[in-house]
């Protein structure tokens, strides 16, 4: 007969026909539940703030801050995505999206946002990456737009900007 | 603290102790060939990726000819995809979006036409999804401003348009 479970303890689960899951493994889901109108677009840095947190398993990700911090050491991989807009002036010709780790920074996305929605429409821009983390290391995302006034928004409802994350190894 | 499957194979360490899941439920499958006038006129198409190049799972979770992935297993689920169109013509919008039983997840928003290049544009996306027992995902393309005449390219032997995903924890 097939083990379907670690004999010392539920962590690690695998189903009659192999499936495995890792129940307690930290991970983390969130996503924002409604528009933050008029964050940027002037150059002022946002932190985003996912607020509604679909799983966040070792209670590692804080929706007040919008920072993870590992509850472990290890390599963690992270998926994010942003929706901005409400339409782009033609001034706004600088975006940067950062994730900011205790260990190094990543750059996300470093583009020309009139361009790439041309003024017209919403942008999604989407990014996963691997950090090594320590124990209590953190990490946030920024995002900021440059060049006009402070009218570009984040977008919210369904998962249009969400933040996740997983320890892998 | 077990460090070995003793019983079966679905969790297999190797000689220098790396580790695989043989039968861990997960997919990869490309488009073959291209697809021509799916999208443009605001039709949301569902890319059909016909060349699978594995499903890994208990029992096949993707299916090909509707381009839907459906979980064997509850958990949490890791998705890669992208896509690469072309004629795009006067296109004004362009929208990948990963449509799941719990939501849709924008992965890539812009004005394709400003950015492509020789009128074609590959772009890519990931997200983690919380899915539930018989939960499902495809991947969607949305492209308005013109008529119905955007072409998703595909080619028989490497993925330039793709969707893949795995049960992560």
């Amino acid at each position: 007969m097939a083990t379907t479970r670690n004999a010392a303890n539920q962590n690690i689960t695998v189903s009659a026909a192999g499936a495995i899951n890792y129940p307690s493994q930290p991970c983390f889901l969130a996503t924002y539940s409604a528009s933050a109108a008029d964050a940027t677009g002037d150059g002022t840095v946002v932190t985003l703030k996912p607020d509604t947190i679909t799983y966040n398993v070792g209670s590692g990700y804080s929706a007040a801050s919008g920072i993870f911090t590992a509850p472990r050491t290890g390599k963690y991989s992270f998926i994010c995505g942003v929706t901005s807009g409400l339409g782009y002036f033609i001034t706004n010709n600088a975006l940067l999206w950062k994730a900011i780790a205790t260990s190094r920074t990543f750059t996300l996305a470093q583009l020309n946002p009139y361009q790439l929605a041309l003024g017209l429409a919403n942008e999604s821009i989407n990014a996963s990456f691997y950090v090594d983390m320590t124990a209590g290391d953190t990490l946030y995302t920024t995002f900021v737009v440059t060049g006009g006034a402070k009218t570009v928004d984040i977008l919210g409802s369904g998962f249009r900007t969400f933040m996740s994350g997983k320890l892998e190894v | 603290m077990a460090t070995r499957n003793s019983e079966n194979s679905y969790i297999t360490i190797g000689a220098a102790n790396e580790i695989n899941y043989p039968v861990q439920p997960s997919f990869m499958a490309y488009l073959g060939a291209q697809v021509a006038d799916v999208t443009g006129d605001a039709t949301a198409y569902t890319v059909l990726c016909d060349q699978v190049v594995w499903d890994q799972a208990p029992t096949p979770s993707y299916t090909a000819a509707t381009g839907i992935f459906a979980a064997p297993v509850a958990g949490r689920y890791h998705f890669s995809c992208g896509i690469t169109m072309s004629s795009i013509g006067a296109t004004t919008i362009y929208f990948m979006s990963l449509v799941t039983t719990g939501g849709t997840y924008s992965l890539f928003q812009c004005s394709p036409s400003v950015i492509a290049v020789g009128g074609v544009l590959t772009v890519t996306g990931s997200a983690y999804v919380n899915m539930a027992a018989g939960n499902t995902a495809k991947l969607v393309i949305t492209c308005s401003g013109t008529t119905k005449t955007v072409d998703i390219e595909g080619q028989a032997t490497d993925p330039i348009t793709w969707f893949s995903g795995m049960l992560a924890c």
